[in-house]
This record gives C-alpha cells, structure tokens and sequence, in this order.
C-alpha cells in the first residue's frame, strides 16, 4: 500500500512539474513543430548570484550617499577626494582605476539637463536664478542670431566670394532680394524662443524678486509681454475681421470678445463687436431669401479651388511685390537676358508645380468637400442631384480618403471607378500594415483588408500574412540573432541564459536562426532553430528565475540606452508602456531596411532634358546637403562646406568648370521642441 | 561628368577633417542628451570641480567601468538620477520624470528592487533609505514608515534622519486616515475644512522640504474634494450652482502656485459651459422664454476662463483649452443662430 502511494507521488510530482525543456502539446501543429530536436535544452544551469563583499572603496561611497542624503555637500566632496587620490594611487600601481568619483561628485553637482524639452517643468523647477537668466538670455540671443543671420544669409547668398578672389566678379543674383523683402515685411511678433525666454524672466521675477538684476529684468519682461500682447490682439482681430467679412457674426464677436480679453481698451475690439452688434439686429439679407442654385455653394467652392490651384502655380505667393523687385533687379543688372533667365526660372518653376499638381494635392479639397456634404445633408435623397456624388468622389480621392470616394463612386454609378480605388485602397492598406512594427496593428490592418476588400489582389496576400501571424511562435516580443548577439547581457547566464553555441555559427551544434527569439507572453520563448528546412520554431518555457533576470537586463538596458542615447525605445517596453508584440532588430539590420549605409539618401529626376539629384549625407558623415547634375545651362555641382572655428558655412557651387562660392552664417539649430507652447 | 565627381571627392574629405566643422557641430539632439556616466558631470562643471579639489583630473569626465566596482556603480546610477530629480518641490511642479519618461519615484521603487536582485544584500539601509524616500513622494505613508524603520533600528548613520522622518510620517498617515464622520453636506464640509485647517498646521511646523510640499498637496486634495462634492450634489443643495462657483474661485485663488491651477480654471470653464447647456436645455432657443443674454453670460465666463489658460505660454494645458475655445465658439454661435 504504502510503495504505491510513494508510486502514486512519484507518478503525480512528474506530471505537474513543468518541464523546463520542450512541452507536450495536444496542438498537432505544435507537435509537429516541437518534434524537432526533441532533447535538446537550450539553457545553461542556473548560476547562484555573487554575494557583496564591501570593502573601503564601497565603504566610502555608501558614506558619501549617506552625507548626501544629510545634505552635507562638503561631507561627499571629502570622500570623492579621498576616492580621486585612491584611483591616482592605483593608476600608478598599473591597476585600474575604481573609476566612481565622477558619480560621487554628481551626487552634490546634479547638473541640469542640457535639453529639457522632454520635461519642460524641470528647467523651472531646480533652477538657480543664474540659470534661469543664462536659459532666456540664450534664447533671446539665439532668435537675434537667426533673425540678423537670416536677413544676412539672403544678402550674402548673391554674393559669389570665389570669382571676387579670382578677379571676375559677378554681378549679385536677385532672387536674394524677394527673401529681403519679404523677411522684412515679417512683422515684429515675438517669436517662440522669445515667448519662452519671457516665461524664464517671469519665473525669475517670481523666485527672486529681490535679485539686483530683478529691475532690469522687469524692464526686459515688460518689453516681451507688451509685444506678446499686440501680437495676440491682432491674430484676434484679424480672425474677427475674416469671420465679420464671411458674414459670420458669431464667430466675429466671439474672437472680438478674445481680443478685448487681451486688451481691454482696445477700440478697433469695441468698434468691431459694435457693428457686429448692428449687423445681428438687420434682418436677413434678401438674397438669402429668394431662391437659388442649390448646387451654387459647391459651384463656388470649385472655384475657389480653381482660383487657388491658379494661384499655387504662380510663382510666389506675392507674385506682383516679390516678382516685381526679382524681375526688375535682374534686368537691371543683366538687360534683357536677364528678363530672359526670369522668365525661363518661372517656366521651370510652374512646371514642377504642375507635376505635383498631377501627381498629388497641393491644393487641399476641403471645400469643396464641406459643400458637398453639407447640401448632402440638407437635401433629401430623391431630390439630390447626382453630379454632387461624383464631385465628392473625386475631391475625396484628391485627400487620399479612398473609402468616402468609393461610397459616394457607389452613389453614383460608377463600377470601373469603384474597381479601381477598392485595388488602390487594398494596395494601401497593406502596405501600411506591412510597416507597422506592432503586430496588433499589423493584424488589425490586415483584417480590415480582408473584410472590406476582399476580391483585391492585396486581400490575397493579406489572408497568408494573417495567418503567419497567428502561428503562435510569431505573437509576442520578437529578438533578433542580430540584436542578440549585439546586446550579449540579455541572452548571457545572467540573462535568459542561452547556450554560447547557439550564436556560433556551427550549425551541427544547433544554431539560431536569424529570426531569433520570440518572447511569449506565458513565460515561454520560441526559438528558430536552423533545420535541413530552413528555419524551425521550438518553443520552451523558461525557469522563473530566467524570466526575470532576462526582464531585468532587458529593463537596465532599456535604462541605458534612454540615458546614452536618448532612445527610450527599449525602456518603453520594458516598462509596459508600449505592447510587446514588435520585433527588435540589431542596428546593421535596421540600417539595411532603411537603406542608409554610407550612401547619402538622394532625390532627383533623370530625364532627355538633363539629370538633377539632391540629399543630404547620413548624420554619421556630415550631414550636410549637396546637390549635382546639368540644366539648360551646364553641369553643376553644389556642396555646402562648413567651415571649423567661424560660425560660418560655405555653398561651393561648381559650373561649367568654374568654382562658385556663397558664404552662409550658420544659423541656431532647428526651432524649439515644444514650440507649440509658445504660439 | 567627371568633373563632378573629381570635385566632389576633396570637398566630402574637407567636410570630415575640419574638427569644427558641423560634422562634429551638428549632433543631433538625442545624442547631445546624455546623462551618467559620461554626462554625470559637464565640462564646463567638471572644470570647476576639478579645479576645486586637488587631485581630481580630468579623467574623471568619462569613467571607465570597473567590474570589481559594479555593485557601487550601479547603486549610484540610481541614486544619482533619484536625487538629481527628487528633491523638487511635488506641489508646484509635477512629479519629475526621469530619461525614460517614467515616474522618477515609481521608477526607483523598480530599479532598486531590479539593484537588489542583482547584488543580493548590499547596502541594505542606503536601499531602504532610498525606497522611504521614493514612497513619501509617492504618500504612501505607511510604506514609507517601514522602510525608514529599517533604517532606524540598524546602526547605520541614517538613523536619526530615518527616526525624524518616521515622527513625520506616522503625522501625516494618522492625518490622512482620519474618517470624516459627517450626516449632513454642511457637516461634510465642515469636517473638510477642519482636516485643511490641520494640514496647514503640519505645514507651518515641518517647512522644510519635501514634507511643507507634501502637506500642501493633501490640503490641495482636500480643497478639490470640496469642490467635487458641491458639483456632484449641486442639484440637492440650496444655491448648489452658486456654491460651486465660489468654491472654484476660492480653489483658484488659494492654490495659484499649484501645479494644477490651470487644470482648475479648464475645469472651472467646463462647469460654466455645462451651466450653458444646461440652461440651453431647460429653455429651448427657438422659444420666447431663451433669454439669450443669460446664455451669453454663462458662454462668456467659460471664454474667460479657458482663455487665460489658452494666452498663458509654456503649458501642456494651453493646447486643451485652446480647442475647448473652438468646441464653445461652434456651440455659441449654433445657440445665436437658433435664438435669432
């Protein structure tokens, strides 16, 4: 009795242990996939953890960390000093240094973040008044260095320094002079950098009112907020003046009300909301009384389309001022060629404004569509006229919104059109599902393919994606072998603690595939083995404690690359914050999807008429732009050349064998990151 | 052609030898952001460090790991990075974030748990010291109190701050335990106000931080609770509309330097706009009894309040209210038109 209870025991211990090598599976697609290698274990043994031993080093820091909890700055730099003196000792013994006074020396000078755009809180919250002086005085002199150096850099663009040295002068180009006038007519609004400067001076004023500098700070703040405020009472009556002039009254006294609330005595706010007044207590015009087209309003929406698309292929924006002066500037310095070059400038530049015309939507439909949708709206369906479906078909093909154009095309009659866009629209949606990096967005995607347009060719494709996806070795956190081998710790023994020879290459071994690992979500991870067949899922589950020391390497690294690099990519996963159904790949891997090696990624045309390309060198070079080809006049090439120590770049331009050169001052970097804020 | 290619070899060789050239200018900014170790300290701060304590060089400026030191290493590198962001003031500023993204206290709690995993029994009451530190912020009193307990019945020299911080925050837990025992709304409220009244008590006898902050953020909770109890009950109380208007202004005003003042005035505006449906509800635009002047009235104290926040520069919330102006400038003139 008693042996078959302890048979019992041994029989029921076996089979609710789970097994840390391969599962049984009811699933014969399971089985049939974990058939393979079916004794093999691709775990290490599990490693016990080194214990601490302090010795004086760790004596010394664990001090240090206590006086800076006890905010005894002088307290840490005693240590850090005595730290600093042990390292030169082991420095000159030839041993390495502990290499941690610089950690104990940021635990009394935290320094403040270089960009605080990520938690714009935090440069207000710590910050000393120096620092809070330093941060405005450098956005304001930055905004004054890219105002003066965009004024300039239009200047100097006319001006060929390289035929100056070679004693051929040329005579300055005027397309610099449309940039003069219109950077001139800008206004005098502050800029976000400025608005942002102010908030520092506020916070300063705040924090250290009795400050020496706080009197000409005030002055300093006074003069920013005086221009914040016009500027926002003229977007205010400007957006009154529109809404007043489109006969939209409400609109008009709401935005006058706006502007009164930034300027209380403002009298063009009074004056405009007393009209506004006046015009509400009219009675209805008598236009809108008597009967009209009721296709008149989408009529005029097409032309107002029309008109815009006609304006978009003029060149420039104020075509009579800015060409006026260009026109008049190049005959003046070339005679008649010059009017000649102009002109055939302005062919070239309609052209291509043609092209994007023909090929995309420069000029939104918006209107057209409100129109249309809104006498759609008013109209009962029987009296509808249905020329109005398929002018809203085709304005929303123009935005890119297949799915309206194909119900109104439906309205309207048209199966060829319908066909045609359900192809487009498959195309796109499977292309769009195809660059989602999260699987469940890949498979919504699909599924949505599949479901709406199932008769496309995409549709086909689609359904065998969607079932690749659902194996369940595919659903879950996908690594790489590349990024494996690229980040050692997380498959190492204080890792998932994978065997080396899986990445050796030796394939009689058992080796990983390329596709790597799959993580899935019950503590179990599938690995693609390299077989006879190519690739071959195994899936194991994983011993708690590798589980975790995995998620905790996965975190610290995740933690490293946000602190190095800025990539808080991995740290997101770790954390939960984003879905853990992506596929991590190695760096190389992601510079080959991307097509980015060495070769600068370049845009052009090859065409009978001549060759043009243009790009920018990858970051890692230069990142600098050039461009090269041949026009109507020569072959060219152009480079921007910075130039070490002066704030100045140089634009090399070589024609026709000759070297040109226009110097550029070299303006602050890119607008502030959270420019929003500061509008 | 050829030319071309000839020119452009010298010029990409200039481009990547010039040390000062934008090659080098021209980091991009998620490389410029770094922090430890080899940002821990700037130059410009490592210079002025060095030069104030002999025997420090500039080697200092890009530590090299040493494996016989990890233990210590990675228990500053979370140190570091929890007293570079902790010690701001919570009531003003939201709770800081560290390079993740994430909650710098939550982030603690997890990094030290992953720290202590990783070296099994070191430095246990720096540990304990630290996680008291990240609960207080997170006021989890209780919590905190064990952990500081840790550390004040060891030997270690935290002791006494841990046992003041123990004082403190058995304080505050036992204050914010406390049942509000109340049968009447005018009860309630009163037993609000007594709570505040306590609160800025323990404020004025612990100003320092980060309890005077701490203290300050539960009178604040009190305060909305107020509030969120007149709004829900509005309809049940005598003058319910105008009570919730006073509480909001008094909210407002009391907590100006509140990291959350901006979020009231929105929420304040909603109330207000709700007030205009409200009304637009009860009495129909088309008829004769809409008094377009009472709507007008509530629609304008909604604008006024949305737009303080919508004109204000340098705030998340400023994008809110300023499409909270469009959804009010839609619903107002919709209500003009019909009342007409």
């Amino acid at each position: 009795m008693n042996r078959n209870r302890v048979l019992l025991s041994v029989l029921l211990f076996v089979l609710l242990t789970p097994p840390v090598s391969a599962r049984e599976y009811s699933d014969p697609l399971m089985r049939k996939l974990n058939d393979f290698l079916p004794t093999y274990t691709p775990f290490t043994p599990l490693e016990s953890p080194d214990r601490y031993f302090p010795d004086e080093v760790g004596k010394k820091v664990a001090d240090a960390i206590v006086q800076a909890y006890l905010q005894n700055p002088s307290g840490v730099e005693q240590r850090a000093r005595e730290l600093a003196e042990h390292d030169s000792k082991l420095v000159t013994s030839g041993e390495q240094a502990t290499g941690l006074t610089s950690y104990l020396l940021a635990l009394v000078n935290q320094p403040p973040p270089k960009d605080d755009a990520g938690d714009p809180d935090f440069a207000l919250a710590g910050a000393s008044p120096d620092d809070l002086l330093q941060r405005a005085d450098r956005l304001l002199g930055e905004e004054k260095r890219e105002r003066v150096g965009r004024r300039f850099n239009w200047i100097l663009s006319t001006f060929d320094v390289a035929s100056l040295f070679l004693g051929a002068p040329r005579a300055p180009t005027p397309y610099g002079a449309q940039g003069i006038v219109s950077e001139w007519s800008g206004g005098n609004d502050p800029a976000p950098r400025e608005r942002k400067a102010l908030v520092f001076y506020r916070e300063f004023l705040r924090r250290f009112p009795d400050d020496a500098r706080a009197a000409e700070i005030t002055q300093k703040a006074r003069d920013l907020e005086t221009r914040r405020k016009q500027a926002m009472l003229d977007a205010e009556l400007a957006r009154a003046e529109a809404a007043f002039k489109k006969r939209d009254y409400w609109g008009a006294n709401f935005h006058y009300h706006l502007a009164l609330m930034v300027d209380e005595s403002s009298t063009k706010a009074r004056t405009g909301l007393a009209q506004v007044e006046a015009s509400l207590q009219q009675k209805e015009d008598l236009d809108t009384a008597t009967p009209r087209d009721p296709l008149a309003e989408i009529k005029q929406a097409q032309w107002e389309h029309e008109k815009q698309t006609f304006t978009y292929l003029l060149p420039g924006s104020g075509f009579v001022k800015d060409n006026f002066v260009v026109a008049g500037t190049q005959i003046a310095t070339e005679g008649l060629a010059g009017a000649a070059t102009f002109g055939a400038l302005t062919v070239v530049q309609t052209i291509a404004k043609l092209f994007r015309l023909a090929t995309g939507n420069p000029v939104p439909q918006q209107q057209v569509i409100t129109a249309g949708e809104r006498y759609v709206h008013d109209t009962p369906p029987d009296e509808r006229n249905p020329q109005v479906y398929e002018t809203l078909a085709k304005a929303y093909e123009k935005e890119g919104r297949l799915d309206k154009a194909i119900s109104y095309y439906k309205l309207s009659g048209e199966e060829e059109e319908q066909a045609r866009l359900k192809e487009q629209a498959g195309s796109a949606i499977l292309q769009m599902a195809k660059k989602s990096e999260h699987q469940e967005q890949k498979e919504d995607y699909l599924r949505k393919l599949v479901e709406q347009y199932p008769t496309t060719k995409a549709a086909r494709e689609a359904a065998q994606l969607l079932r690749d996806l659902n194996l369940p070795a595919n659903r879950g956190l996908r690594l790489t072998k590349a990024f494996l081998q690229e980040h050692e710790e997380l498959t190492g023994p204080n890792g998932l603690g994978l065997k080396p020879e899986l990445f050796d290459g030796d394939v009689d071994n058992v080796e990983l595939a390329e596709e790597g690992i799959t993580l899935l979500g019950s503590g179990e991870v599938a690995l693609q083995l390299q077989g006879d067949r190519g690739p071959q899922a195994k899936i194991y589950a994983i011993p708690n404690q590798r589980w975790e020391q995995f998620w905790r390497q996965f975190r610290e690294k995740g933690y490293e690359q946000a602190a190095k690099r800025g990539d808080p990519g991995l740290a997101l996963l770790a954390q939960g914050a984003e879905a853990a159904d992506r596929t991590l790949k190695s760096t190389r891997e992601k510079n080959d999807e991307e097509g980015w090696h060495m070769l600068p990624y370049l845009s052009g045309s090859v065409g009978g008429s001549g060759v043009d390309f243009r790009g920018t060198l990858p970051k890692e070079i230069a990142g600098t732009r050039l461009s090269f080809g041949n026009d109507q006049r020569s072959t060219y090439v152009g480079m921007e050349v910075p130039l070490p120590f002066i704030p100045v770049d140089f634009l090399f331009l070589g024609r026709n064998g000759l070297p040109s050169l226009y110097p550029r001052i070299r303006l602050p970097e890119q607008s502030i990151k959270d420019e929003n804020l500061y509008r | 052609m050829k030319w071309i290619v000839v020119s452009l070899i010298p010029l990409a060789c200039s481009v990547c030898i010039f040390p000062g050239c934008s090659l080098w200018s021209r980091s991009s900014p998620t490389t410029a952001r770094s922090s430890a170790p080899a940002a821990i300290i700037h130059k410009n701060d490592n210079l002025t460090v060095t030069n104030l304590i002999p025997g420090l060089t500039s080697t200092t400026e890009t530590p090299e790991s040493n494996p016989q030191y990890v233990t210590e290493e990675d228990l500053l590198k979370v140190v570091n990075e929890f007293q570079r962001l902790a010690a701001k003031d919570s009531y003003r500023f939201p709770l800081p974030k560290d390079v993740t993204g994430a909650n710098v206290y939550k982030a603690t709690l997890t990094r030290l748990q992953d720290y202590e995993a990783k070296h099994p029994g070191a430095y246990g009451e720096i540990l304990a010291f630290t996680r008291g530190r990240a609960y207080e912020g997170l006021h989890e009193y209780d919590k905190a109190i064990a952990q500081y307990q840790v550390v004040s019945q060891s030997k270690h020299a935290l002791k006494e701050e841990a046992a003041k911080a123990i004082e403190i925050l058995t304080r505050f837990r036992d204050l914010k335990g406390t049942p509000l025992a109340a049968t009447t709304p005018l009860d309630y409220l009163k037993s609000l106000d007594q709570q505040i009244a306590a609160w800025q008590e323990l404020q004025k006898q612990y100003p320092n931080p980060p309890y005077e902050a701490l203290a300050k953020e539960e009178e604040e909770r009190l305060d909305q609770a107020k509030v969120a109890f007149l709004v829900i009950n509005r309809h049940r109380i005598e003058d319910g509309n105008e009570s919730v208007v006073l509480v909001y202004s008094q909210l407002i005003e009391k907590h100006k330097e509140s990291k959350h003042q901006y979020r009231y005035q929105i929420e304040f505006g909603d109330f207000y706009f709700t007030l205009a449906q409200e009304y637009v509800a009860q009495n129909d635009p088309q008829s004769l009894q809409f008094d377009p002047l009472t709507f007008e009235g509530l629609g304008r104290s909604a604008l006024r309040l949305y737009a303080q926040v919508a004109q204000e520069d340098g705030i998340i919330e400023k994008l809110e209210a300023k499409g909270k102006l469009e959804a009010l400038e839609a619903y107002m003139a919709k209500v003009g038109k019909l009342s007409r």
